[in-house]
């Protein structure tokens, strides 16, 4: 059973060992991209998050079968064009970066989380970047440095483009 | 003139690569050819392991090899050898290992060791330490007198694994006296597990007879002796290797599970990868200990600490492991910070039929710290008190003596108080909102884990420098950021023009590991010392080209300058090309160990640390808002005084401290770990081990204590063990005074903390032990 | 053994699927691929029900809307933020488990999870008076009461949940829920949704506190005459508690269970009243 999908902009092609085989694993074990962790496995921890078609998802909790014809983003794809985001640039200024093991998840999931509340115009506090948070553990940081770089991301977004205030 | 980098927030190098995915951690690693390991366990608490087959699992598909006992032979522990890398003849905990498989795929190892026929009788398990120490109780180490002692001097008997104890003045005495006031707890913690994100993996390969093991840890060269040890070979025939950590806290300062890949990897002559699983983590981690404590003190009306007395038990679990070390700390921890006319204490490892434990940030420091600054609350309210007040006059300062007899120098608690009085002015007010509001201070005293290290610096041809250590980034950032900033300012060049090499036991000279809070100390004081040879030849051989007296030069900017003659200067890759005309490259060697401070004659005994080579103080106090319907706690504010020594680097210390603090949030309120009838741990993953979340952190307030002595390079100390010390007894104590009950227990989870608002919860009785002559 | 997963493009052909081959239904999968470390085997086979778009809708229709079993947890509280008659079930929907689950989890995986206790969404549904609509057979349809389909769940045999209806208008409700964390994420330890309609009549439904989901009919009656004071609330849920029948589990032992399951209905009732 081949299952194919768009993976950071490129098509694949690949035999799962089992359709219910998780899209973590198939990332890691068969196209040997581990940049998309899996601490927990069963949903816990965010570690595997995921873009698919667009929206972070946990990897570990979706079998490659229901992957088939989507389109998939990891932390791999978060610079296309070789640049930073804006989000990658705030957690290396601010030194948030500790054991590492959570980035890759804590990424997608704010990286998501940044764009919709752009396009919701709403504004990013630091409540609101907690509760996006929800679901992706952080063992060594406290969260803090985090949710400031979060917060310093929406602010120099919603200072390149007008908007609403986007730091409260 | 480039300020120097000690006390610069100097960046982490290793941030972009873990911000891309790119980073790859020990998890993250394999090889063409690999086999995987699946560890058949046993799934009861207690039995006799009558019979093992192991032919129905190497009849399958894709098996290459099943070990157990037989093909490990050695004991290991640390201050007792108990414990053997499979059971062997005896099961003493659930989740034992009792044999491996290394096979194709992980699910064929899985499988196979589900075939492996294991045959069993059960006995009757000891799942408490109340069960273990009663009289008559079945030793779960029949063997006990037998086992080699690696330390010498802990009394051991029966079910106690280790004895420690300390006695200075005359108790008996202090307690008798008719001025005192008697104040006495009980106290009972849980344990914790360390959750770090990447589980325990390793990947053996054995070449020309030697065994190559890259793996997670903190500490290389134990994991090479304890694979020396359990495999009977030399020492000499192991070489660690370790990428970056993906968490430790503690747990990966033990060798655990590397012993069974080499095992396998010579049996099999291919990569044999073992990789936990989350369930093997939370079932068998080697998590910080449970503990039960009886604490009582004799104490003046004017708040004179006559005498202290306490018993502590420690839970090790089936093997005696980290604990018998950490009975030491106890005494250091639980009988610190105050000063105290008599003490008496004797903490003990005891074994249960449970999974062993081990190390976690702090160790027993942190039930400790919340059993002392409970207890102090009590005192105060005895003798009618200001828990602050008291505190200011009654912490340990200069010239006063510790538990064990030694004289500590410098005051350091009462500055740090007076530094925490400031952080509270700025605090928001209690919640009118029907909660419970109450606020909690906490002293504590820690130690920096000197000990030995070695560091070898290389001065390169670009002028740049390469550090060479057995040191390992577990995420702490000091081998990215304080160490090179050491070197760096010794070599007047940038800390980013240092290059650190990863950790190789074969590269590196010994060093006791990434933990205890004594990177930055020991490793950067080695490292202080290689890089100080490095520049008095490097001075040496610019004197020469600049005809000057190297007591002349400055060495800064990558430059060698002559001072007050700015035009005589050579940049450093010319001097180095210089020496390399004339005696070769420019290296040096440093070393480092603690003073190894001794205890007063007859204070202690089987102390594996007597005195503290380099204590470590901190203050915290937080607020909280209790929620009297739901026993729910809400912590307002959060403030921290740490004593650091020197700052090497300010943000990445106050990193460690939120990271540390929030830690010790879960710690305090809501991770908690407990077991079935058949001794299995019943949180078996994330589901239901409650870490905390960015919901349940606050930003924390920090100040950093700087002047205090230190042996430490550029008088620091290590700042990464002690955040975590001091939460469970802020917030202990900020609850206590909020549902005027006493919280005895840890975790205060919700349902404790209603229980004990809604009386149903009584401090624990414990009446297996007692402070004084019984058991 | 390696299960098989098997593709419907229609509710006829998935409920074919499930007859002929014995098909599992498969949609946001977060409870299926959690089954071995609940030491469940997986199924033989299983059917995906993401390409079913008729399963993916929100249909209103005046006085009632009806849910998709394909429509997620968070498409669910988007669907729903205008509805204020529904303010439960929206808060079930954006609150349960974490974000990324209630992107993933789905309705029809809520109904169809028959060993999970914790849902939100079925006690929100209960208080509602949800009625599932099921396709016993290819092209047939059906409603049975949600309260009617959790007593039966064994006997749901080969039926696929097509959507759940949900009585839109003239009511207010409201949901509680309690985790052991204070930002959740967790599963909670109890769940207490209630919904009055125009008429004042109540409707209790409650989760995570005893096994299964159910209605608190005891509490119910003890209110339907109106008095609905704090005071009046919390003497009939204690009184009635024992019919949850409050369980000892890992998080929390049955008695803190029932402890808060009345504090969370004196707050949810105080919230409609």
């Amino acid at each position: 059973m081949g299952v194919a999908f768009v993976l950071d902009g490129r098509s694949v092609t690949v035999e799962p060992p089992t359709p219910l085989t998780s899209l973590a694993q198939v990332l890691r074990e068969t196209l040997l991209l581990t940049g998309t962790k899996l601490a927990c496995g069963e949903g816990f921890c965010g570690s595997c998050t995921v873009h698919l078609d667009g929206e972070p998802v946990l990897a570990c909790l979706t079998p490659i079968a229901l992957v088939d014809g989507r389109a998939v983003a990891t932390v791999e794809g978060l610079e296309p064009d070789g640049h930073w985001s804006a989000l990658q640039q705030a957690m290396a200024e601010r030194d948030a970066v500790q054991c590492g093991m959570c980035f890759p998840g804590m990424l997608m999931t704010l990286t998501a989380f940044l764009r919709d509340e752009a396009e919701a115009g709403r504004a990013v506090t630091a409540d609101s970047v907690r509760a996006a948070l929800t679901g992706n553990v952080c063992r060594c940081t406290g969260y803090q440095a985090i949710v400031e770089a979060t917060l310093d991301a929406a602010f120099d977004a919603a200072a390149s483009i007008p908007g609403p205030e986007a730091r409260t | 003139m480039t300020a120097s980098p000690i006390g610069d927030s100097v960046r982490r190098r290793d941030a972009p690569d873990k911000l891309r995915g790119r980073t790859r951690f020990a998890i993250d690693r394999g090889e063409p050819g690999m086999l995987h390991v699946a560890l058949r366990r046993a799934e009861v608490a207690a039995a006799r392991l009558l019979r093992v087959d192991t032919a129905p699992a190497l009849a399958l598909e894709g098996v290459h090899a099943v070990v157990t006992e037989a093909d490990a032979p050695g004991l290991y522990g640390v201050g007792v050898a108990d414990h053997p890398l499979f059971a062997r003849g005896v099961i003493r905990h659930h989740g034992e290992a009792i044999a491996a498989v290394a096979a194709e795929t992980a699910e064929q190892a899985r499988a196979a060791a589900a075939a492996i026929v294991v045959e069993l009788e059960p006995l009757p398990a000891h799942l408490t330490m109340a069960e273990a120490l009663a009289p008559g109780a079945r030793e779960i180490h029949p063997d006990w007198r037998s086992y080699e002692e690696l330390v010498a001097g802990g009394a051991r008997a029966g079910n106690v694994a280790w004895e420690a104890t300390a006695e200075r003045g005359d108790v008996d005495a202090a307690f008798a006296r008719s001025d005192v006031v008697i104040v006495e707890g009980t106290y009972a913690t849980g344990r914790q597990n360390q959750a770090s994100l990447e589980p325990r993996v390793a990947l053996a390969r054995y070449e020309d007879g030697r065994f190559t093991v890259e793996t997670s840890t903190q500490y290389p060269w134990a994991v090479k002796a304890a694979i020396a040890r359990q495999l009977g070979v030399s020492p000499a025939a192991v070489r660690i290797t370790v990428p970056p950590v993906g968490g430790g806290f503690g747990q990966k300062f033990e060798s655990s599970i590397e012993p069974v890949a080499a095992v396998l990897a010579r049996q099999t002559g291919r990569p044999v990868r073992l990789a936990l699983s989350r369930e093997e983590e939370m079932r068998t981690a080697l998590c910080r200990e449970n503990a039960e404590i009886r604490i009582r003190s004799a104490v003046t009306a004017d708040g004179e600490i006559a005498a202290r007395e306490a018993t502590v038990l420690l839970d090790c679990g089936a093997y005696g492991g980290e604990q018998t070390f950490l009975t030491s700390l106890v005494t250091h921890t639980l009988m610190g910070s105050y000063r105290l006319g008599a003490v008496r204490l004797r903490s003990r490892a005891v074994y249960t039929n449970t999974a062993p434990t081990g190390a976690f940030r702090a160790c027993c420091g942190t039930y400790c710290t919340f059993a002392l600054e409970r207890h102090t609350d009590d005192i105060c309210a005895a003798i009618g008190a200001d828990r602050h007040a008291f505190r200011a006059g009654a912490v340990i300062g200069n010239g006063d003596v510790g538990p064990t007899g030694q004289v500590f120098e410098g005051d350091v608690l009462a500055p740090m108080l007076a530094r925490m009085n400031e952080l509270r002015e700025r605090r928001p007010g209690p919640p009118a909102d029907g909660r419970l509001y109450g606020t909690g201070v906490a002293v504590g005293t820690w130690f920096i884990f000197a000990g030995p290290s070695a560091a070898t610096v290389r001065l390169n041809p670009d002028g740049g420098a390469t550090l060479i250590t057995a040191g390992v980034e577990i995420g702490s950032g000091s081998l990215v950021q304080a160490l090179p900033q050491i070197v760096a300012e010794r070599l007047g060049i940038a800390p980013g023009d240092v290059t650190v090499a990863a950790a190789d036991t074969d590269a590196a000279g010994f060093d006791m590991g990434v933990g205890g809070g004594r990177t930055t100390v020991s490793l950067g004081a080695a490292s202080r010392g290689a890089a100080d040879e490095v520049r008095r030849k490097l001075l040496e051989h610019a004197a020469d080209l600049l005809e000057a007296a190297p007591e002349d030069l400055l060495l800064a900017d990558g430059e060698v300058r002559v001072a007050g003659a700015p035009a005589s200067r050579r940049t450093i890759d010319e001097v180095v090309a210089h020496a390399h005309a004339v005696s070769g490259p420019l290296a040096g060697d440093g070393s480092f160990t603690g003073p190894g401070l001794r205890a007063a004659p007859g204070c202690a005994a089987g102390h594996m640390i007597e005195a503290l080579d380099l204590p470590v103080f901190a203050v915290h106090e937080c607020d909280v808002a209790v929620d009297p319907d739901t026993g729910h706690v809400e912590v307002l504010d959060y403030r921290v005084v740490q004593d650091v020594g020197r700052a090497i680097n300010p943000r990445a210390i106050a990193e460690q401290i939120q990271g540390g603090v929030v830690q010790g949030l879960g710690y305090a309120l809501h991770e908690e770990i407990t077991f079935d009838e058949h001794g299995q741990v019943r949180q078996g993953g994330w589901e239901s081990y409650r870490l905390p979340l960015a919901s349940d952190a606050l930003p924390v307030r920090i100040a950093l204590h700087e002047g205090a002595p230190s042996v430490g390079p550029h008088g620091a100390k290590g700042a990464g063990e002690v955040p975590i010390l001091n939460v469970a007894a802020a917030v202990g104590c900020a609850i206590t005074d909020a549902i005027d009950r006493p919280m005895t227990r840890l975790p205060m989870t919700p349902v404790r903390v209603l229980a004990t608002i809604l009386g149903h919860e009584q401090p624990p009785a414990l009446p297996h032990i007692s402070t004084g002559g019984g058991r | 053994m390696t299960a098989e997963v098997l593709r419907a493009t229609s509710a006829v052909e998935a409920v074919s699927l499930i007859g002929e081959r014995g098909a599992v239904p498969l949609a946001g999968a977060t409870w299926v691929m959690r089954a071995p470390l609940r030491g469940e085997p997986h199924a033989d086979a299983y059917v995906a029900l993401t390409g079913v778009d008729e399963l993916g809708e929100i249909v209103r229709d005046g006085a009632s809307i009806t849910i998709g079993a394909c429509v997620s947890h968070d498409a669910l509280a988007a669907a729903l933020c205008r509805e204020p008659s529904l303010r439960g079930l929206w808060d079930a929907a954006a609150t349960s488990a974490t974000p990324a689950v209630r992107r993933m989890a789905t309705v029809g995986g809520a109904l169809g999870a028959a060993g999970f206790r914790s849902s939100d969404l079925l006690p929100a549904l209960l208080a509602l008076g949800a009625e599932v609509q099921l396709m016993p057979s290819p092209g047939e349809r059906r409603g049975l009461p949600l309260e009617d389909y959790l007593r039966r769940h064994d006997e749901r045999g080969q039926a696929l949940v097509c959507a759940v209806r949900v009585p839109a208008a003239g009511r207010a409700s409201a949901h509680r829920r309690l985790c052991m964390r204070r930002g959740g994420g967790d599963y909670p330890v109890a769940i207490i949704s209630v919904a009055v309609s125009a008429s004042g009549e109540l409707r209790v439904g409650a989760g995570s506190v005893g096994v299964t989901p159910r209605r608190w009919h005891g509490l119910e009656r003890a209110l339907t005459d109106g008095a609905r004071e704090p005071e009046a609330v919390r003497a009939a849920a204690e009184a009635a508690i024992d019919e949850l029948e409050p369980r000892d589990g890992v998080q929390a032992p049955a008695w803190y269970r029932g402890h808060v399951a009345v504090d969370l209905a004196v707050a949810a009732i105080g919230e409609v009243s």
